[in-house]
């Protein structure tokens, strides 16, 4: 609540504030009208009290019983609500917090809310109503998703705190862990089919599944903004990035590395999934770098009938032992776009170039592959393997391996 | 592992382009032969324990190579006449002991229970290791009517 003017201003003793010479000072009644109404209107306004909000930091209500006022720019919210039986029945709080947009200014309203009992956080555009229901109950209503296409999130390694919401770059608004910010993607944000979008930029140890089911959302892009911007380790698990039943990725500019497990499968695509890696468009170049999976390891691998592998941008194999570059199963598919070009970066160490073992293991490599102008790899890789009527389409690539390629059990090679 | 080189016998045949030649070598199964593929103008080996299926083949061996972590070293082809597949296979890296046993019957998704099965290794090289005692030492005869089922 502000003033018009207030009362020292009003009934200030000189004409001329704290300078005698300057006469006495009549007090107008026009400002006392004005400020006589302004008073009286927040006086009955119902409000028993004020809560002052700070521009930057955290205000606690610990004292109101019955309600609660949560606006805020450019901050969050922390409040603190009674025990349920001290509150009216038909309590109710509202929290309505639209996505905040200034001309040239991200997203940068954040609420959270605490309860007695829980504490939980609103995306940007969330809302959600606390509602008594005689009793001792508060009911929550399921917030509704954020209807938002064209969504970027962030994630930063240097990001100083965990319950950013990611919608800002950098260390003061951007997410943690890559596994958050797909978290608030699955539960708070529709986007409407368009393809969510996750700027990473950092060094991360994660396991990350990426699960099917993102609801209403095209592919889901997660990757640095330029190159060598994103190293990528395996956690505990086999893993850096799995691409569940259904789900659907592109991974551009992504450092995959291994450590803590001998042998990992970099990036595996599950039932009808479907991996882009490099965005279709973006040029030929370097796009995706790993360096070396393990001696039975693998780079990427197809691990479910129906899943599908594109490779649309430049990759690189770094130094370090693979078991097979590119496994793929039964009934799933490789493709991989012409002239893109393939780096070997120091001692390449390969069992298998490329595997394919099962009915339906389809590859497919467009003609002028480089393979050869960046490296190659240790003697001793074999080309291809196929087994069980997998069919591969070579059109005139010679892949990198100085074992030849071999077939069986009805796979056919062109 | 222990590899060699071979000049294709003049008859072999290639893919319509020409540029690859096809040596069959392994044990068929339903009866689709296993392949090798060469690309012309590369250099490239089969594995030695074909040998003696491709000498019989008419195919000439040239070279005998090992390499063992990437490191190529030539060796007498005699080393590989007659092979040690018991021995080769104990040393083998786990996708090289795959691709024998695949080319012997055994067509188990063996490298894909490599990726996700600890300890899958030493479980597939018993299994050779049981190939190899019901096989002997690999002297088997070309494929024929008899000998068109694989090693299962």
């Amino acid at each position: 609540m502000s003033f018009t003017k207030l009362a020292a201003e009003i009934w200030r003793g000189f004409v001329t504030d704290g300078v005698a010479g300057s006469g006495v000072h009549k007090p107008i009644k026009a400002d006392i009208r004005t400020w006589g109404t302004e008073v009286e209107a927040a006086a009955g306004s119902g409000y028993a009290s004020f809560m002052g909000m700070p521009a930057t930091g955290t205000v606690t209500d610990d004292k109101h019983k019955a309600l609660l006022m949560l606006p805020a720019d450019g901050t969050w919210i922390t409040a603190t609500l009674d025990a349920p039986a001290n509150l009216r029945d038909n309590f109710q709080v509202e929290l309505f917090n639209p996505p905040y947009s200034a001309a040239g200014v991200a997203n940068v309203r954040r609420h959270r809310i605490i309860s007695q009992f829980e504490t939980f956080y609103l995306a940007p555009g969330h809302s959600a109503r606390f509602l008594k229901t005689g009793g001792a109950v508060i009911r929550i209503d399921k917030p509704s998703k954020w209807l938002k296409s064209g969504i970027v999130m962030y994630c930063d390694q240097a990001a100083s705190q965990t319950y950013f919401d990611g919608m800002v770059a950098g260390a003061g608004g951007a997410k943690k862990t890559m596994g958050a910010c797909l978290a608030v993607l699955l539960a708070d944000i529709d986007t409407k089919g368009d393809n969510p979008q996750i700027v990473v930029t950092g060094t991360f140890t994660e396991n990350v599944r990426l699960n099917g089911g993102y609801e209403s959302s095209g592919y889901v892009k997660i990757g640095a903004p330029a190159v060598n911007l994103l190293n990528w380790y395996n956690g505990a698990q086999p893993y850096c990035l799995m691409v569940a039943n259904g789900a659907t990725a592109i991974l551009q500019n992504v450092n995959f590395n291994r450590n803590a497990l001998a042998n990992i499968i970099f990036l595996q695509a599950h039932q009808k999934a479907v991996v882009d890696i490099g965005d279709p468009g973006q040029g030929l170049g370097q796009s995706i770098v790993f360096a070396g999976a393990g001696a039975t390891g693998s780079c990427l691998s197809t691990d479910g009938a129906g899943s599908t592998i594109n490779i649309n941008q430049g990759i690189e194999f770094g130094a370090g032992s693979y078991g097979t570059m590119i496994f793929i199963s039964g009934a799933s598919s490789l493709n991989w776009t012409g002239s893109t070009l393939v780096k070997h970066s120091g001692a390449v160490t390969c069992g298998t170039y490329l595997q394919m073992i099962g009915s339906g293991a389809n590859a497919s490599l467009a003609g002028g592959i480089d393979f050869a102008s960046a490296g190659t790899v240790q003697p001793g890789c074999t080309k291809f393997v196929l087994a069980l009527c997998a069919s591969l389409s070579l059109s005139g690539n010679v892949l990198p391996g100085n074992i030849a390629g071999n077939a069986s059990s009805g796979a056919e090679y062109v | 592992m222990k590899y060699v080189k071979i000049i294709p016998a003049p008859d072999t045949p290639r893919t319509h382009g020409g540029r690859v030649t096809v040596i069959e070598a392994g044990l068929p199964h339903d009866g689709m032969p296993a392949r090798w593929f060469l690309h012309e103008g590369e250099t490239e080996y089969i594995p030695a324990w074909a040998t003696e299926e491709l000498m019989a083949r008419g195919h000439q061996v040239v070279e005998a190579v090992e390499i063992i972590d990437g490191v190529q070293t030539t060796i007498d082809v005699s080393a590989v006449m007659p092979i040690d597949i018991e021995a080769e296979l104990a040393n083998a890296p786990a996708n090289e002991a795959d691709t024998f046993l695949r080319f012997h019957g055994h067509h188990e998704h063996l490298t894909a229970q490599t990726m996700i099965e600890d300890g899958h290794t030493e479980r597939m090289r018993a299994l050779a290791l049981k190939i190899h005692r019901a096989v002997g030492h690999l002297r088997r005869k070309l494929p024929d009517k008899e000998n068109d089922g694989g090693g299962r």
